[in-house]
């Protein structure tokens, strides 16, 4: 025991215990992101429950078992019933009920029939036997017919007699619906594609304005400064600008770049249009903007690690052979750093395709009408509000009046989230990677 | 006998430390002149004084001048990489560019506009067979010149250097870093080029010093202590300080 501790094993196990318990906590994370988030669109079985003797049996959904409160011994379960096909805006305290478990019938209809609709009210109905070329013949739950015409319905199935192979094309369709459609006045069943758009226009504006910037201040300072104490100060207040907070950053982007610099623009090039602004008011551009800003100081490091490390000998082969600072600089030295280069890029796309609290400043919104890129002159709208995935979760999670799908949609948006990013990284990395192929460094 | 280079009372300071310590040495055109010395005594240095090497490394300051037939190259309007055109440069470790070999031997003549593509692989097959490469990387020209081996890679970087048909060579320790049968090559080497070049060689192995150059410099603490042709330098060196480096007494 004596020997063990003296040859200094607890710290191995120290260190590799604390290493194990970050790997634990990445995959609870990836794993609950994960499992929750692909829980959401799959299609729920529907269920009968009947409140008296004398109403009707209603349709609904099972949400998740209530645990018995205190002096009820009884379960209850929460029951979603679906939108009503009268209120045109169902209040969320109307569609969720409270159910004992003896009201919960045993049997599943097999005609329990879910329709999603155009305007995202989503109805459970029993489906009747008449059919017509215009309209879908519904029972709902107090027993009335209705017709429904089919152009209003998006989707329907029959939750109780799907086939698991059913169910995965049902799964793989709501999806599909999930990630190409606009959102609707429902947030539970509308699609996230501006949100999917916005975040991915947003972050490669930003990837375009910051890498030039930051590549170019990164070779200033490597290659050209002198190596002096001024150098240096530049350098440690350049680290210390990726510690700027984020909401901070926000501010300065709203008060000098809408403000200031749009502002100048509609002065100069849009009076006829003022007080109405053009530029002048938070956008797409000016969110770029301010996101490329904040995550210039990690690209100017990454930038500068990789020129530090290239070998000075291949520089000083470079000038022996007649080239001048300019042309060893981009014919030496950035092809063998570029590497360094995109790892910067990628390390401020991850960190900008995350970032909200800025872009509340400066031109995210619930919901945009017109996508920043569209077929109308000319084409790239850089002065629109646009939808970010990021904001569009909080605001689809807790600004949602509706709690219950507010839970799995934040998992699902999360989710999607999630991978946009991975993508984006695993892109940049695959290019590194080649390369890295091709300017192996030497040793 | 005509000398190519001239260094005439030349100082050199690193910072706040001197280097070379008024320097005057004449370098014969079309010979090989070798620079010994023990370890830190500014041979090196002295070297990257002829195509103004020195002051990319640290600040340097220098005193004296260097006339390449008879021109100064320390004036404050030399083009720098003409210069450097005109006095090519190996290094200790072979540097090859990350590049194909082809690419690699191509880079100095495309620096100076050869974009002639005809012309760019005579001039290319003619360097690598000037260094007795071509047979061995003809068939891969266009792969990357770091799969060549380290005595390959260093006759790669001679070739790169001659391709831009430099007056004068300068090497700095060229085979320090090889095996034997690779220095035998490159000393082989050297010895044709200086034809058509003016070498001057930095060496800490004095029989290859003997074996391959002309005149022979010995340079200590930053001086010169004697040069002449080699021959003398190793038989009849009159200084003591000479006779002990080069019969292994101290250094």
């Amino acid at each position: 025991m004596r020997q063990w501790w003296q040859q200094g094993s607890p710290w191995v196990w120290l260190s590799a215990s604390a290493l194990l318990l970050c790997l634990g906590l990445f995959m609870a994370l990836l794993l609950l992101i994960t499992s929750k988030g692909l829980q959401h669109l799959w299609p729920a079985p529907l269920v009968q429950f009947q409140l008296t003797e004398q109403t009707e049996p209603e349709l609904g959904r099972l949400m998740r078992r209530q645990d018995a409160t205190d002096g009820m011994d009884r379960a209850l379960w929460l029951v979603d019933r679906g939108d009503s096909l009268q209120a045109r805006d169902s209040s969320p305290a109307g569609r969720y009920l409270l159910i004992t478990a003896t009201e919960l019938l045993p049997e599943r209809p097999a005609e329990a029939v879910l329709v999603q609709m155009y305007d995202g009210r989503t109805l459970y109905a029993w489906r009747q036997p008449q059919r017509t070329a215009d309209a879908f013949w519904l029972q709902t739950g107090t027993g009335e017919q209705v017709a429904l015409p089919w152009e209003q319905v998006r989707a329907h199935w029959l939750p109780n007699q799907l086939s698991w192979w059913q169910k995965l094309q049902l799964y793989l369709q709501e999806w599909r619906h999930f990630l190409t459609a606009s959102p609707n006045q429902n947030p539970g069943t509308g699609g996230i594609f501006p949100a999917i758009f916005g975040t991915l226009v947003m972050v490669l504006l930003m990837a375009v304005l910051v890498t030039p910037f930051g590549i170019l201040a990164a070779i200033y300072l490597h290659e050209y400064a002198g190596k002096n104490w001024l150098t240096q100060w530049i350098r440690t207040s350049v680290y210390n600008l990726a510690g700027i907070p984020s909401v901070v950053m926000g501010v300065f982007g709203l008060a000098f770049f809408v403000y200031v610099l749009g502002g100048s623009l509609d002065r100069l090039f849009y009076p006829d249009q003022l007080p109405a602004p053009t530029f002048g008011t938070p956008g797409l551009f000016w969110a770029a903007l301010t996101l490329a800003l904040l995550t210039l100081p990690v690209v100017i490091v990454a930038t500068e690690e990789g020129l530090a490390k290239l070998p000075q000998a291949q520089r000083l082969g470079s000038f022996a052979l007649g080239a001048t600072q300019a042309e060893t600089i981009w014919k030496v030295v950035v092809p063998q750093a570029a590497p360094a280069m995109l790892t910067g890029l990628i390390l401020a796309v991850a960190r900008a395709a995350g970032e909200v609290a800025p872009l509340m400043l400066v031109g995210v919104v619930k919901s945009a009408p017109q996508l920043p890129i569209d077929g109308q002159f000319p084409y790239i709208h850089l002065e629109r509000k646009f939808m970010h995935l990021g904001y569009h979760l909080y605001d689809a999670g807790f600004q949602n009046p509706d709690t219950e799908v507010a839970i799995s949609l934040v998992f699902t948006i999360g989710l999607v989230l999630l991978t946009l990013i991975l993508l984006l990284n695993l892109s940049a990395f695959l290019l590194r990677q080649q390369l890295r192929r091709k300017y192996r460094l030497i040793d | 006998m005509q000398s190519k280079l001239v260094v005439d009372n030349f100082s050199l300071w690193f910072s706040q430390q001197q280097v070379l310590d008024r320097i005057a040495l004449q370098i014969p055109a079309n010979r090989v002149t070798a620079l010994i010395g023990p370890s830190g005594c500014g041979k090196s240095s002295l070297l990257r004084a002829m195509n103004r090497m020195n002051e990319l490394m640290l600040e340097c300051r220098s005193e004296g001048d260097v006339q390449l037939d008879g021109q100064s190259i320390y004036r404050v309007d030399t083009d720098l990489a003409r210069l450097r055109c005109r006095v090519g440069m190996v290094f200790q470790k072979p540097n090859p560019f990350p590049k194909s070999v082809y690419d690699n031997v191509a880079f100095g003549l495309r620096l100076q506009g050869e974009r002639s593509h005809r012309r760019l692989d005579e001039q290319v097959e003619s360097a690598l067979k000037q260094v007795g490469l071509w047979s061995e990387v003809k068939q891969r020209l266009h792969q990357t010149a770091l799969s060549l081996s380290t005595g390959q890679q260093q006759r790669l970087v001679i070739a790169r250097a001659i391709a831009l048909q430099p007056e004068v060579l300068l090497l700095d320790e060229p085979a320090s870093a090889l095996d034997p049968i690779s220095t035998l090559k490159i000393e082989e080497l050297i010895y044709e080029l200086k034809a058509s070049y003016t070498v001057v060689i930095v060496t800490h192995n004095m029989q290859q010093a003997a074996r391959i150059s002309d005149f022979t410099a010995f340079l200590n603490q930053g001086r010169l202590v004697e040069w002449g042709e080699t021959h003398t330098i190793f038989t009849q060196p009159t200084s003591q300080h000479t006779e002990d480096y080069i019969t292994g007494r101290f250094g």
